[in-house]
């Protein structure tokens, strides 16, 4: 059974499965990201056959510098304010103080960049809702 | 050259940002970003429009002050609405302002949005115009692919003449994906047009000393180079002349602008050292010259250190050692030499020709 952090990535992430600039964004892509929580239990996300799905735990074996599966060491609090949109997620990649949150490549491999610029336009429509991507400007975003 | 010679070249070079570094489809919005103070030379953005219009994008032309982006400035609301509303942005701002990436907002933009950015180096006329411009593609992603290849999880050696001796590991870039880090032109990628460079980030533990013959911001050889002592991948020790005076500056300044976040080497041969030697943006045409090298401080995309700075300072003949193999030696790409790149080449016409470094 998923603990409530599980629960609440897969109402956040695969409620975006529906959506068609979601499909496009996730075309022929094969990848699964390793949610490591320091206060709380792994979960990881994985994007396949067009689809967004969250499981408990780090679904597989340990694998460093693998071009399909990216690790981010995160905790609960972060995961909790970028569901709510109260922080944005280029802030927890790259803080610029100490309450921006923590949301930290394991792998600081430029080949990954790819796949922080990918979860981030997924964050992104999940904070901004239908709207993404055409929105709103940022400055002074709070979400 | 005459009047439409210059101009049919200068719409190739165009073309070629738009169809094959920028890969604008049918139906995507556009924005073409061009500075209020230092706009383009006349007749280029006009040419780049044109292209990304046959491809059949709606575009819209935005001209402001932009932002300073080596010093973090930040782009205005509107801007960034501007951006977050494209699919592709083609900018031709400034030389000394052309790479964007290295600006914490910017890197919003491509984090958070479905958008590509292409920096383009050719403001001028002659610059759109040239062969480096209208370089064949097919023999560009070769080296560009060749040359990711060289990458591998291993120590690297970074020797030159002027004394600079610096160590540090590579992380392997893995085969047959994209180079830019973007494994294709998903949104989130950003480009340099024309090509190329291979950008990494050093691995720690990053060690030696580094003597910058160039710097980003001052025009050819240095009178005084900058010298730096790198240990734990951070700055310990800058002197040199007036360049080393205000990055000592900059390091009081701004935090992590000491951080060691980059190591670069150029790999395009056709684009001129001795144009690039007369440019104050050392980090556009010279240190895309395949063998010369660069390094970075402050800014990098994926090491999650934030810094509002990013700097550059180079060298021409640099000996590059990595994984037991050499790289360049002496300032000689020694990729350009491979048979995989000389086959690609020799497509296009004469491969000693179309490989040969233009001085």
């Amino acid at each position: 059974m998923a603990d409530a952090l599980t629960e609440s990535a897969r109402d956040f992430f695969e409620g975006l499965n529906g959506r068609d600039d979601m499909r496009g964004l996730l075309s022929g892509l094969d990848q699964t990201i390793r949610f490591i929580v320091e206060d709380g239990e792994t979960f990881h996300l994985g994007a396949s056959g067009g689809t967004l799905r969250v499981s408990k735990g780090a679904g597989g074996p340990e694998v460093k510098d693998h071009p399909d599966v990216t690790h981010f060491r995160t905790n609960r609090e972060t995961l909790r304010r970028l569901w709510a949109g109260e922080i944005r997620y280029s802030d927890a990649v790259i803080p610029s103080g100490p309450d921006m949150g923590y949301l930290r490549l394991v792998e600081n491999w430029m080949f990954k960049k790819g796949v922080i610029n990918w979860l981030g336009q997924v964050i992104r429509m999940g904070q901004e809702g239908p709207s993404w991507p055409g929105s709103r400007p940022t400055e002074g975003w709070k979400g | 050259m005459t009047h439409d010679l210059i101009d049919d070249s200068m719409r190739e070079g165009a073309k070629n940002c738009v169809v094959n570094y920028s890969g604008i489809q049918p139906g995507e919005n556009v924005l073409v970003w061009i500075d209020r103070d230092e706009p383009p030379e006349p007749g280029v953005t006009e040419k780049m429009i044109e292209a990304a219009e046959e491809a059949g994008a709606h575009v819209t032309l935005l001209e402001n002050r932009a932002p300073e982006f080596r010093l973090g400035e930040r782009m205005s609301a509107s801007t960034e609405a501007a951006i977050q509303a494209s699919h592709c942005v083609i900018q031709l701002l400034p030389l000394l302002n052309v790479a964007s990436i290295d600006n914490i907002h910017i890197l919003r933009c491509l984090f958070e949005y479905e958008v590509r950015i292409t920096a383009c180096m050719t403001p001028t006329r002659a610059l759109l115009a040239s062969e480096w411009a209208r370089y064949p593609i097919e023999i560009a992603r070769t080296i560009m692919r060749k040359s990711a290849a060289c990458v591998k999880d291993a120590e690297f050696h970074l020797t030159e003449e002027t004394g600079t001796d610096l160590k540090g590991r590579l992380k392997a870039w893995p085969g047959g994906t994209g180079f830019s880090g973007s494994g294709s032109l998903r949104g989130g990628a950003w480009t340099f047009f024309p090509f190329g460079n291979v950008a990494l980030y050093p691995e720690a533990p990053v060690n030696g000393r580094i003597v910058f013959e160039t710097w980003e911001g001052t025009a050819g050889i240095l009178k005084e180079p900058v010298e730096l002592e790198i240990r734990d991948q951070r700055v310990v020790n800058c002197s040199g002349g007036d360049e080393a005076r205000w990055f000592n500056e900059m390091m009081k300044r701004y935090p992590n602008a000491d951080f060691c976040c980059e190591i670069t080497w150029g790999i395009s041969p056709i684009v001129s050292i001795r144009e690039g030697l007369k440019q104050r943006a050392c980090d556009t045409l010279l240190y895309r010259h395949a063998g010369v090298y660069h390094i970075g401080f402050g800014l990098w995309p994926c090491e999650g250190i934030w810094s509002d700075f990013h700097w550059d300072g180079g060298g021409i003949k640099p000996t590059l050692v990595h994984g037991g193999e050499t790289i360049i030696d002496k300032g000689r790409l020694l990729i350009l030499e491979d048979p995989e790149v000389r086959d690609a080449a020799s497509r296009y016409g004469d491969p000693d020709q179309l490989l040969a470094e233009v001085p």
